[in-house]
């Protein structure tokens, strides 16, 4: 589960500190979203040029953040298999003019040059969009995150849930270990089938187990005088370096998108 | 010693348990995902749909469509998965409060039987990813590949609706039979406070200490 947990990037490689991980957190969320946008907008094929000084850019905050190169290919592995798949059924995707026909290597076969435009299209922007957001998830984590968006105004109920979201997995995780060992100093199941019914018990007892503490969690929530929101956590107000270097990534992306 | 409230839910505590278990599911929406991807079932048990679901049988419809968007967009978002780029996530954001709403809808309001509102809630979700490909994929240039890839989708998805129609009945009928989660009816006012069962009488540990 720690494992699974680790995998999710629930909190900040804190191990390693970087000039990313000690940038405030509203700074990283307001320049990741910048970058995602510009990379969604600029088209891959007419504008490679600016797709590589987006990905030099990229390449260059996850130098800077000093991340574990598993972590990102993680990441990526489903954007691979997704294009892998596309790039499979290719040659199904038949022309629309003879302008349109492209020659693959492969035993003689055709297929879409708009078709492989689009994989390629696919694949790119999906990696530079997951590399960003890898790194401010990973140099964040979602507690800062979340108190980050509170500050950004984002909706209060959105970011509620949110850091209820983070609390549960950390909730479910420890359930779930404590019956696994429970169930391991019981003996566990020697055959697959006893195994695999005591693993079903244990998933539907984990649930209900949850469900109630959800539900103290609520009473706990009242008692302390929950009215329907939670108080908010403010930071402290953005300094004018980091204000100033929003707005310069802002308009140099602006910029290379129009040019 | 403990002191067990014997009163009911205020209108407070259905807003805490509200928020309190959509946190829940919406967490088990991003951690049974990727239990099944680890073994390669994610495309074929649909399991991000079993908390959604649910959310929808048991919570307000408005929070429970809210963790229909915010689920696949924060799985997105930590995981990879499903992929923002091409946007199924995004489909996913679009589809999954659909199915909350139509669930709680035919559950709560209408007061149809569980499994009906779990098929009907899937059908509505087929229908709108239908919609959704139908008007997305001539955007994307893949206008011819739009029937074949719905029918690709829902056949190989067919476990999965299945899995939903026996384990989601289940799960919320369990809940139900332990917790404090308010007995069906239209929504609106809270539910008075009399016509709910003390701690006492059923055993409900929501006020422990």
């Amino acid at each position: 589960m720690a494992r699974l947990l680790g995998w999710a990037s629930w909190n900040a490689h804190t191990g390693d500190e970087s000039l990313m991980h000690r940038l405030d957190a509203r700074v990283k969320v307001l320049c990741a979203v910048g970058l995602v946008a510009a990379v969604l907008v600029v088209p891959v094929v007419s504008g490679w040029a600016k797709h590589l000084v987006l990905a030099a850019l990229v390449v260059a905050v996850l130098v800077v953040g000093r991340l574990p190169a598993t972590g990102l290919l993680r990441q990526l592995r489903w954007i691979a298999i997704f294009c892998l798949g596309l790039s499979v059924l290719l040659p199904f995707f038949r022309p629309h003019s003879p302008q349109d026909v492209l020659a693959l290597p492969l035993a003689g076969l055709t297929g879409s040059r708009q078709a492989a435009q689009l994989i390629l299209s696919f694949t790119v922007k999906g990696t530079m969009v997951v590399s960003t957001i890898f790194v401010l998830t990973a140099t964040t984590g979602l507690r800062k995150l979340t108190v980050a968006l509170s500050d950004l105004r984002v909706p209060h109920c959105l970011v509620e849930l949110l850091s209820f979201i983070q609390r549960y997995v950390v909730v479910l995780g420890q359930e779930a270990q404590h019956m696994d060992r429970a169930r391991r100093l019981r003996g566990g199941g020697r055959t697959l089938a006893l195994r695999f019914k005591a693993g079903a018990g244990l998933a539907a007892s984990l649930l209900i187990r949850t469900c109630l503490r959800a539900e103290r969690v609520a009473a706990a929530m009242v008692t302390r005088g929950y009215t329907g929101r939670l108080p908010r956590i403010t930071q402290a107000k953005m300094s004018v370096g980091a204000i100033a270097l929003v707005v310069s990534l802002w308009t140099a992306l602006a910029a290379l998108v129009m040019w | 010693m403990c002191n067990h409230v014997t009163s009911g839910p205020t209108s407070s505590f259905l807003k805490a348990r509200d928020i309190s278990l959509a946190g829940l599911l919406g967490a088990l929406g991003l951690v049974l995902p990727m239990l099944f991807h680890l073994i390669g079932l994610g495309k074929v048990f649909l399991p991000m749909f079993i908390p959604i679901l649910m959310a929808g049988l048991l919570i307000s419809p408005w929070m429970a469509a809210l963790l229909g968007i915010v689920v696949p967009l924060l799985s997105a978002l930590l995981t990879g998965m499903p992929p923002l780029v091409p946007p199924i996530a995004i489909l996913m954001a679009i589809e999954l409060p659909v199915i909350a709403m139509v669930a709680h809808l035919l559950y709560r309001r209408w007061r149809l039987h569980i499994v009906i509102a779990v098929v009907g809630a899937l059908v509505a979700g087929k229908l709108v990813t239908g919609i959704e490909i139908v008007t997305i994929a001539p955007l994307l240039g893949l206008q011819r590949a739009a029937i074949p890839y719905l029918v690709v989708t829902t056949v190989t998805s067919l476990p999965g609706i299945i899995l939903n129609i026996v384990v989601v009945p289940l799960a919320v009928r369990a809940i139900e039979r332990v917790t404090l989660v308010p007995p069906r009816g239209p929504s609106g006012p809270p539910t008075p406070l009399s016509s709910l069962p003390s701690n006492q009488e059923n055993g409900t540990p929501w006020l422990d200490c």
